[in-house]
């Protein structure tokens, strides 16, 4: 009697190592359709210079007030995506911020374009 | 008396393919010293937006955390159960990133999918995940540039070294607008794809691992020490992993005046207990990898210092630790030259010539 040929192993770690490596060709994909770029290899596809200042009832929050609330520098630059800001703040606005009365705005600079304006619209 | 056998230089007899298990260790030092993973709150502004129900617990979820992230590399120093703590050093810097928008950064990002895909291979396996991983990195990263527009025309180039870096204004200055810019862009593309389809090629890696090194310490050198957080460090360290060890061991022939010596040295540093010392013939130093072939000379001594795990990570380690109240450019500075002067040491010899003497097997 001939021995049957051993039966190749599936192991669980080479097929969630496989299964992770076509979540970010599919987060590839994805970054297509989306403004931003994480966990898809982008760097450095924008270079954004941005400014956030935001606005209390007539005062405006200083550049360390806005780094406690945003976690992230009034002045700075991000090199994946410009939108990545504006979704932070939108994020923090909607979310922990969702309720108060602060009015947050960006002013970003893309490739050297010229510069744009973004204000959070506070939804009554 | 051989001196005791310590597993923070060892990367031979644990659950992982010896060159990964060296590259995992070196990586999770640069994570550690570079401290980046020590100040991230989570969950705060998460990319996971469920990850938000644990808001009022965020002090505990952070500590847990960066708390695995901590036993994990002790555990992968040490050798114990390497890779389960691969896994979980990975999951942990992957919750991080997820759980915290404002910490994401390709250079973290990379080091949680080298220690995820690493800990998926079996200790006499090769890591041809990570190969795949890092050939998808740079085609990714080559096919996202000519996804935009600014990329195509030259733009982000001028916007991006226009106003800062010296030889770029001197290139630009040399065409019309745009146009050195658009060369640049271009080549970098091409390039980047180009790269990552090598790593494919078996037989072409050696040449793109050299390309991949020259390349970040050609960005490192042309843009005044620019080392993209800690990308330069993360990814020269996991080139390390696609290195092949000898599963035979080598054998090291030196002089007769040199053999008490060596002997009495060499287990301080060979704690894998990789190395035989014999007496060589001829009066030369030779290194017969077995099995393979063998070099003589100054490639040999080389050699042996290229198979010395405690090379690496006491250099690594060093370069790391000691600078640590300078500036932090020049921590940078002095950890990437170090890093280039390790892989330079490391690669080109790691292929001896074929055997072709006393009778034995010429290696194909």
């Amino acid at each position: 009697m001939q021995n049957a040929p051993p039966r190749r192993r599936v192991r669980l770690g080479i097929v969630l190592g496989i299964l992770f490596l076509f979540a970010q060709g599919a987060a590839f994909v994805w970054a297509k359709f989306v403004p931003t770029r994480y966990f898809c290899w982008a760097p450095y596809d924008q270079h954004t210079f941005y400014t956030i200042t935001v606005s209390h009832r007539g005062r405006e929050l200083s550049e360390l007030d806005i780094f406690t609330r945003y976690g992230i520098p009034a002045r700075g630059h991000n090199s994946r995506s410009h939108a990545e800001v504006l979704n932070l703040v939108h994020q923090y606005e909607t979310t922990y911020g969702a309720g108060e009365v602060f009015t947050p705005t960006v002013r970003y600079v893309v490739n050297g374009h010229p510069e744009r304006t973004w204000t959070f619209a506070r939804t009554p | 008396m051989n001196p005791p056998r310590i597993p923070l230089l060892q990367v031979t007899g644990a659950d992982m393919y010896p060159s990964t298990l060296l590259a995992a260790k070196l990586l999770w030092l640069v994570l550690f010293f570079h401290g980046a993973l020590f100040a991230m709150e989570v969950p705060f502004l998460p990319l996971f937006r469920p990850l938000d129900a644990l808001q009022p617990h965020v002090v505990a979820v952070s500590f847990a955390l960066q708390a695995v992230f901590f036993a994990g590399g002790v555990a992968l120093l040490f050798n114990v159960r390497p890779r389960i703590a691969c896994a979980a050093i990975g999951i942990a810097i992957l919750l991080l990133l997820l759980g915290n928008r404002t910490t994401y950064r390709n250079h973290i990002f990379i080091c949680a999918c080298a220690f995820l895909l690493g800990a998926a291979h079996d200790r006499d396996e090769r890591p041809w995940l990570l190969v795949w991983q890092v050939a998808m990195l740079y085609v990714f990263s080559g096919l996202n540039k000519l996804w935009e527009a600014d990329w195509r025309d030259g733009q982000f180039f001028d916007a991006w070294l226009g106003s800062w870096v010296g030889w770029y204004q001197w290139g630009a200055a040399r065409f019309t607008p745009g146009v050195f810019g658009a060369i640049l862009a271009w080549g970098t593309i091409a390039f980047e794809v180009c790269l990552g389809i090598t790593f494919l090629f078996q037989r072409a890696r050696p040449v793109a691992i050299w390309l991949a090194a020259g390349f970040h310490i050609g960005l490192f050198v042309l843009l005044s020490g620019a080392t993209f957080g800690f990308f330069l460090h993360s990814a020269m360290v996991l080139l390390v992993a696609f290195v092949p060890w000898d599963p035979a061991g080598v054998e090291l022939r030196v002089p007769a005046r040199w053999m008490r010596l060596v002997r009495a040295a060499l287990p301080w540093a060979d704690h894998d207990r990789h190395i035989d010392v014999g007496e060589s013939c001829d009066g030369r130093v030779t290194l017969r990898v077995n099995g393979v072939g063998e070099m003589t000379g100054l490639p040999a001594l080389r050699g042996v210092v290229n198979r010395l795990p405690v090379v690496w990570i006491g250099f690594v380690g060093a370069v790391l630790v000691v600078p640590w109240y300078l500036p932090v450019s020049i921590v940078n500075a002095v950890l990437a030259v170090a890093l280039v002067i390790c892989w330079i040491a490391y690669f080109p010899h790691r292929t001896p010539a074929p055997l072709c003497e006393m009778g034995a097997t010429v290696a194909t």
